[in-house]
């Protein structure tokens, strides 16, 4: 049986700020923190967007461009995040309702940092493949929090993007996935706390490096390749230069990685960032193109995936929803008051 | 006043040790001086540990019991201080 994607969908929201502006604020250099970050400008949602509504526009997306799909044969659904509106209530009924999947349906709400959407996406695999539903959806999507004056606030982003696993015209097949985890606790957020804390520099070498690079050779070896055999890569990307640096660790050119890599433009989507790199690969992918991907979710593990793209791809329609070329287009720029304003970094009377 | 010396010293690598704790820096550090001095556990009266800010950093302001103790020393019931200056 071939698992893999069957469709895909993507959204970010529509408006900006710049770290100059972010800078401005707190008394810093914003232009030099973007650069050192590569972080040129990041997606703010706006006050009536949130996890449900931005899970519910990819996966439209995704189910506008299968239209032969029925949605009530879609079996399970998991939308992974590290802002789910709810502690308790999960976004992914929601979301299966709004695109009439609901009832004869399993459905959770995933939490892996910024990997949790790729974790959603094994899931839905092992689904399919055991012949236990006939299509699974995973969303991973963020309006992730960046405390006031931390570093955090120059990456911190929003966005989704939305995956139906199935083995029926299947536009590109995951060969193979395999993961590495561990308990680093590099990065963390307690319950009821509005900002995450984080290790600072323990987020890059014993964090994201370690676990990327590992779950990466682990791939390499499970598939007898290296990165020359790829034509894209995708890695997570909470700034520019992680990413750039991993990929080159392991082998692979800035062209490969140029569709996969959203960060500079959006900022950190945390659990939308591989999702949507994926994504804008897709949009651009070819029959028999191979894609390397590689998630990182903080606390840790690193989701891989070999992926080819199919002959089914040519009938794909695409079209029939925005791509990511598109929704990213026509930004609209905030100051920071505005910005404050739609995050809800505003005390607010009760 | 009788002269005093410095019979022992050691010293861990400085650097991102993200594999060591706290407890095992200290505890290398002293009994690479142990070694260096040729003393055993049983010859040392009193211990004290130079720290600044273990208790922001890690949560830990009681280091001079903890490095004691986990160098093998509890047993030998002798005075541990932490000094902060």
């Amino acid at each position: 049986m071939e698992v893999g994607i069957v469709s895909y969908g993507g959204y970010v929201p529509r408006y900006r700020i710049k770290p100059e502006e972010i800078g401005r604020i707190w008394g810093v250099d914003g232009k030099s923190m973007g650069k050192g970050l590569m972080i040129y400008q990041k997606s703010v949602p706006s006050p009536d967007e949130d996890v449900v509504t931005i899970a519910t526009e990819a996966a439209r997306y995704m189910m506008a461009r299968v239209p032969e799909v029925d949605p009530k044969d879609i079996g399970a659904i998991y939308v992974g995040s590290e802002s789910h509106p709810y502690a308790v209530k999960p976004t992914s009924t929601i979301v299966a309702e709004a695109i009439e999947a609901t009832p004869a349906m399993t459905a959770a709400d995933m939490e892996f940092a910024c990997k949790a959407g790729t974790a959603g996406i094994q899931a839905c695999m092992g689904l399919v493949g055991a012949g236990m539903v006939r299509y699974g959806v995973a969303i991973g999507a963020d309006t992730s929090q960046g405390a006031p004056g931390d570093a955090l606030e120059y990456s911190a982003s929003a966005g989704g993007a939305a995956y139906l696993i199935g083995s029926e015209k299947v536009i590109a097949r995951i060969n193979k996935t395999l993961s590495f985890t561990t308990d680093t606790p590099d990065f963390w957020r307690r319950e009821g706390q509005p900002y995450p804390k984080h290790g600072g520099r323990f987020t890059g070498e014993p964090a994201y490096f370690r676990h990327i690079t590992s779950a990466a050779q682990m791939m390499f070896e499970a598939m007898g390749t290296t990165a020359a055999d790829y034509k894209y890569a995708v890695f997570h990307q909470p700034n520019g230069k992680f990413p750039t640096r991993v990929a080159k660790q392991l082998g692979f050119s800035d062209e490969q990685i140029q569709y996969g890599l959203l960060t500079p433009n959006i900022g950190n989507t945390y659990s939308g960032a591989v999702p949507l790199g994926l994504a804008n690969v897709l949009d651009h992918a070819e029959p028999g193109d191979r894609i390397f991907v590689t998630s990182y979710g903080s606390g840790a593990g690193s989701d891989a995936f070999d992926i080819t793209v199919t002959d089914e791809m040519a009938d794909y329609r695409r079209d029939n929803a925005p791509t990511l070329e598109k929704v990213m287009a026509d930004p609209i720029y905030l100051d920071y008051g505005l910005y404050a304003k739609y995050k809800g970094k505003i005390v607010m009377p009760e | 006043m009788r002269d005093v010396a410095i019979i022992g010293a050691g010293v861990t690598k400085f650097g991102e040790l993200w594999n060591k704790s706290f407890r095992a820096l200290g505890i290398e550090a002293g009994v690479k001086a142990m070694g260096d001095a040729n003393l055993s556990g049983n010859e040392v009266d009193a211990v004290y540990i130079g720290n600044m800010s273990a208790g922001q950093f890690i949560k830990q302001k009681h280091i001079d019991a903890l490095i004691a103790d986990y160098s093998g020393m509890a047993t030998n019931h002798i005075p541990a201080t932490r000094v902060e200056a």
